[in-house]
């Protein structure tokens, strides 16, 4: 069993491949030319390669590849019902349901919608309950559009999802997409100059659920960095402690341990490259209490921008890191964030990584 | 006419065998009053959304007939069924905006993405 990380970019997918000790990789594609790959992914259940796609002249819509990227086939007739008074603008996110229901996957975007399938990706319905959602007029467009750009399926229950929006804030639904409740106590939106506190309207760049605990949630969020012990029912914020700001977009866990995060700060919103003229990871082993900087493989001198899609993790190990620059590296640390190595330069724009097991 | 090639056409949903279709593209004797059968260039990339046909033999009417039947439709129009405005339609090389437009024999339609970007 081999390691593949697959490189969505502003110009077709690219699929790094390597041996278990992720130390010496190989550069394949690209795939999909001509779309931007705002995300990639394998299905762990079917094998199946998922990419969320867009074109500036023909829209928005998802490919899949049963085949590792021999072939691939476009979905067709994604869209939103028309009494919505929405359109389809961009796919951000396609995610793997539960594990029992392996042909169920769901794809995010702008603005701020989701879809469902229960065929594989043959055919996509849209969640009703979100587009309809009560605080639905309450959200605003991020910078990036209004992007559902996390989905998180709960793996100890079925019906357990959680959604990321920006800047509409985290959701959870407990019945399989039926409801969706607010989950943003604590959670700041300091650009708001009334309310810092509202009960939508967050910035969330990103939202994981931790694979092995998973009433344990962490958000980089475009005002701080917060975990979560309760399934999004409170967050505490955690920069402070060595992070040298809480601005940031991607972020990545260790599949084993549920202490360890990894994210990648940037100066702020007004200056989005990472700070002190370097790229640099931080690393958090005690569940955010402190963060150390990892900069043994990355550049030293560096003014580097990391896309909230753009760090994975893989379930070896030890737990390999892996990132890419809007510059165009691709960046792999087979130990846990200790070393770096750069396997992949000169890509187009990276907008996307994703670990997954090649065989 | 002659060296169109036509391995594949959908059509109003169906898959349909070349080897099976009239010298232009269609079952013979299908519909007594049949349209008129119109040429459509596609670009390359949807050309490769359409398993690398570019050229397409369609009956139809009205310009939109035509692009409706094409396997990338829904790239071509939105949901709403709104020509995509970066699409620009072509019919026997002159620019046109109303897709009603009647079509006839020996018509070619051509697709063109706008051109900008990086």
């Amino acid at each position: 069993m081999g390691a593949a990380v697959l490189v969505g970019t502003r110009k077709g997918l690219f699929v790094l491949t390597s041996d278990e000790s992720r130390r010496e990789w190989s550069v394949a594609g690209p795939h999909l030319t001509g779309w931007e790959v705002f995300h990639a992914m394998r299905d762990p259940r079917t094998g199946t390669l998922h990419a969320a796609t867009n074109n500036w002249v023909y829209g928005a819509t998802a490919h899949r590849s049963p085949d590792l990227g021999e072939t691939w086939e476009r979905a067709e007739g994604i869209g939103l019902p028309e009494e919505s008074g929405l359109s389809w603008e961009k796919s951000w996110h396609v995610e793997p349901g539960h594990a029992d229901e392996p042909e169920t996957l769901f794809l995010g975007g702008t603005p701020g919608a989701l879809f469902r399938t229960d065929d594989g990706g043959s055919t996509w319905e849209p969640v009703q309950s979100l587009i309809e959602h009560p605080t639905r007029e309450k959200w605003n467009p991020g910078a990036g559009g209004l992007c559902c750009h996390s989905i998180q399926a709960d793996p100890s229950d079925p019906q357990r999802l959680y959604i990321a929006i920006s800047a509409a804030g985290a959701f959870r639904s407990d019945d399989g997409g039926e409801t969706w409740e607010p989950k943003n106590q604590g959670v700041a939106a300091d650009f708001f100059p009334d309310d810092n506190f509202p009960e939508v309207g967050q910035c969330v760049h990103k939202l994981l659920v931790h694979p092995a605990q998973p009433e344990r949630l962490w958000q980089q969020n475009h005002c701080g960095v917060y975990r979560s012990d309760d399934r999004g029912e409170s967050w505490e914020r955690l920069e402070g402690n060595g992070l040298p700001s809480g601005f940031g977009f991607p972020l990545a866990l260790d599949h084993d341990d549920p202490d360890t995060a990894y994210v990648i700060p940037e100066e702020g919103a007004e200056n989005r490259v990472t700070p002190n003229g370097r790229l640099g990871v931080y690393r958090t082993r005690d569940a955010g209490a402190s963060w150390e900087l990892l900069t043994d493989g990355l550049p030293q001198q560096a003014w580097a921008s990391v896309m909230r899609e753009g760090m994975s993790f893989d379930r070896l190990d030890p737990a390999g890191i892996y990132l890419g620059t809007q510059g165009g590296s691709v960046f792999v640390s087979p130990d846990e964030g200790d070393s770096w190595l750069e396997a992949a330069r000169f890509l187009p724009t990276i907008l996307s990584v994703e670990a997954c097991e090649w065989s | 006419m002659g060296n169109r090639e036509v391995p594949h056409l959908e059509i109003l949903g169906q898959q349909t065998e070349a080897s099976t279709l009239g010298k232009h593209g269609f079952l013979r004797g299908s519909e007594p009053e049949a349209n008129d059968v119109v040429l459509v260039l596609i670009p390359s990339l949807l050309a490769r959304e359409a398993g690398g046909v570019g050229r397409f033999e369609l009956e139809a009417a009205t310009v939109r007939e035509a692009l409706l039947q094409l396997p990338v439709r829904d790239l071509v129009f939105d949901e709403r069924g709104t020509l995509r405005p970066l699409v620009n339609v072509y019919l026997n090389r002159t620019q046109v905006d109303d897709l009603g437009g009647e079509v006839g024999a020996e018509d070619e339609i051509r697709l063109v993405a706008a051109i900008a970007g990086g």
